[in-house]
């Protein structure tokens, strides 16, 4: 069993807080994700578990051991970086042999598990090409065998896929999946593509600032994030600010721009009077008329201002009476071809449909928040 | 000039060819002119100048010192520098410039001052050196400090330094490992660039040997040119010869190794 633990970690470079009381759990074989957007204090973080970089406060602990003052060469933590970093100099199966040679392993074994490795990794054959002979993917690939060779304690990945092409991103996300299972080795992933998180990640921690707002798996995250801004960094949604009138039960009032709306309490007590965000998401926003899958939880009056044909959906984006700016993807069973840019629509969705984010909205916030560049891949 | 072609321009570009051919002959007019004269006797073609030369054992002696001081220096100032280079780049990018700076120095004090100050030091430090040619070679790497530096910071920079170091490091290499199995074979092409100009600056300079009355090829050359036209425009020759296939032997060695190109690290300076 490893698990890699950090606690309570700050840093700061000069007056800048990269982070601020990191506490972290990762169990054996768990694929861990640090998601945020730049300068948020991923890869900080994945420095200081790699041991490149030093915690001005708190621990890292391996199997509950304390590895602070331990020299990156002695903590076995494999790493896979952005630009491969393959060493120039040295073939594919060089590269993999490294590891294995530093640590003086007798050359028949060397040469034995470098093949293997690079068969994982789907690079039978390669093993005499040297880096500058290989594209972008197949580099990453041997990155990746080179890391693992020595069986770390955990791999950490500081946004290997970042400098791939859309379509080979896809392609090495389902790699690193598998290839996750096969070693079942703890990855530590950074991203700040919400889309590869989701889709590869046992948990995700979103960073901001230096904190983890919300630990969780894909999931929790999407349905019911902690805050606004993981609300808004992870997928597309509609947040409007609101302030709670009454809690009964699992049932809670609020008043929003547009008029009354119910949510679930998810377990929480709310206090009468205190603002909150309540967040729809774009699947879950439908057209009056269109099924709603269970109770009422509110409606707002808008108007069609862009509706757009994506394949399986129809982004119809309306804007409120207020000026709120709402995304909606409808499905063919929201009879979206009733709709055209410029009538007016009341928007509605059910109280499942909604989630109460328990933190004020800026005021600046409302309407829909996402991220277009990482939706797209760009 | 754009890649698109100007419709005005097609055909043979004759003021280009005319560019190309006055720069070939710009350079290499003196060369020729000094093969012709070396090759010149008085009864025509003759190469007396060649075998006088090679019959005069000064010849040979400033030839022996020339290179020893070569290889001395090229060896000493790599010592420096590639642990410089790899500090500046890797510890303290802070003292980048000052380092340039540092280097460029020598360019900024004339020879006379250079030879004065350090003779009155050198009296002090180390009194035996100034008894031999060696006193020569601090000043030599001092002077080749500025190519030297930029070979080894060209090709410095042309490594992604940090992340290699930081791969090395998390497969278990130590620092020293790090170095010598990873940094160091992949700054071969730099290396040799920056032993191929060292070698050069040697081989060139006078001011600094004459000064110091040592009797190294470039203080011979000139002498022979006050007694005999002839042998300082063979001697001439031999050394732009020789510097050629010294480049074309750094350029195979180093094609052969796989590195890169030894001109890139080179036009670098």
């Amino acid at each position: 069993m490893t698990t890699v633990r950090v606690e309570k970690i700050r840093k700061t470079y000069g007056d800048f807080v990269a982070l601020e009381g990191l506490t972290l759990d990762m169990a054996e074989g768990e694929f861990v994700s640090f998601l945020g957007p730049s300068g948020c204090g991923k890869t900080t973080a994945l420095r200081i578990v790699a041991g490149f970089e030093f915690a001005d406060s708190g621990s890292v602990l391996i199997d509950g051991d304390e590895i602070g003052p331990v020299p990156p060469n002695r903590r076995n933590m494999g790493m896979v970086f952005q630009n491969y970093s393959l060493f120039p100099n040295m073939t594919a199966a060089d590269n993999v042999a490294f590891g294995l040679r530093v640590r003086k392993q007798p050359a028949e074994k060397v040469r034995r598990r470098a093949t293997e490795m690079l068969e994982l990794v789907g690079l039978s054959g390669k093993e005499g090409n040297f880096p500058h002979q290989m594209s972008g993917g197949q580099q990453q690939r041997v990155a990746l065998a080179r890391a693992l060779v020595n069986m770390p304690k955990a791999l950490l990945l500081d946004e290997p896929l970042g400098a791939l092409d859309l379509k080979l991103r896809q392609v090495m996300q389902l790699e690193l999946k598998r290839i996750q299972r096969e070693v079942g080795i703890t990855f530590i992933f950074v991203t700040h593509d919400q889309e590869e998180a989701l889709t590869m990640s046992d948990r995700i921690a979103v960073m901001t600032q230096g904190r983890t707002d919300q630990i969780g798996t894909p999931t929790e995250i999407y349905h019911r994030p902690a805050t606004a801004f993981v609300a808004g960094f992870i997928g597309t949604a509609n947040l409007l600010p609101v302030t709670v009138r009454g809690q009964e039960g699992d049932q809670v009032t609020v008043d929003g721009p547009g008029g009354r709306y119910f949510a679930r309490a998810e377990g929480r007590t709310y206090q009468v009077g205190s603002s909150v965000t309540l967040m729809v998401r774009p699947e879950r926003l439908v057209p009056s008329g269109a099924p709603l899958h269970g109770a009422a939880g509110g409606s707002i009056e808008a108007t069609v201002t862009s509706l757009v044909f994506q394949g399986p959906v129809v982004r119809c984006q309306v804007q409120t009476a207020a000026g709120v700016d709402l995304v909606a993807h409808l499905g063919p069973e929201d009879d979206p071809s009733s709709l055209s840019v410029g009538s007016p629509v009341r928007m509605t969705w059910s109280i499942d449909g909604a989630y109460l984010v328990p933190e004020a909205l800026d005021s600046g916030l409302a309407g829909v928040t996402q991220m277009e560049d990482d939706e797209t891949g760009a | 000039m754009g890649i698109v072609s100007d419709p005005r321009r097609r055909g043979v570009p004759i003021g280009r060819w005319a560019v190309v051919i006055g720069c070939v002959a710009f350079f290499a007019a003196p060369l020729i002119a000094l093969a012709l004269f070396s090759f010149t006797g008085k009864a025509g073609w003759t190469a007396d100048a060649y075998t006088a030369i090679a019959k005069d054992p000064q010849f040979w002696k400033s030839v022996g010192l020339s290179l020893t001081l070569a290889a001395a220096t090229t060896v000493l100032s790599l010592l420096l520098m590639v642990p410089t280079v790899l500090w500046v780049h890797m510890r303290a990018p802070q003292y980048r410039s000052l380092v340039e700076a540092i280097t460029l120095l020598v360019f900024a004090v004339p020879p006379i001052t250079l030879v004065i100050g350090a003779t009155g030091l050198l009296l002090g430090l180390a009194p035996a050196l100034l008894g031999t040619p060696l006193v020569l070679v601090p000043f030599y790497i001092v002077l080749s400090f500025a190519f030297t530096y930029r070979a080894l910071d060209t090709g410095v920079k042309a490594l992604d330094l940090a992340t290699l170091t930081d791969a090395a490091q998390s497969l278990g290499a130590g620092p020293v490992m790090t170095i010598t199995r990873v940094i160091l074979p992949n700054l071969r092409t730099a290396i040799l660039g920056a032993a191929f100009l060292t070698i050069t600056v040697v081989l060139g300079e006078y001011v600094l040997s004459s000064l110091f009355l040592y009797n190294t090829l470039p203080v011979y050359m000139a002498d022979v040119g006050t007694t005999q036209a002839q042998g300082a425009a063979a001697l001439a020759l031999i050394t732009v010869l020789f510097t050629w296939l010294l480049l074309i032997g750094v350029s195979v060695i180093t094609r052969r190794l796989g590195g890169g190109r030894v001109a890139t690290t080179i036009a670098g300076v």
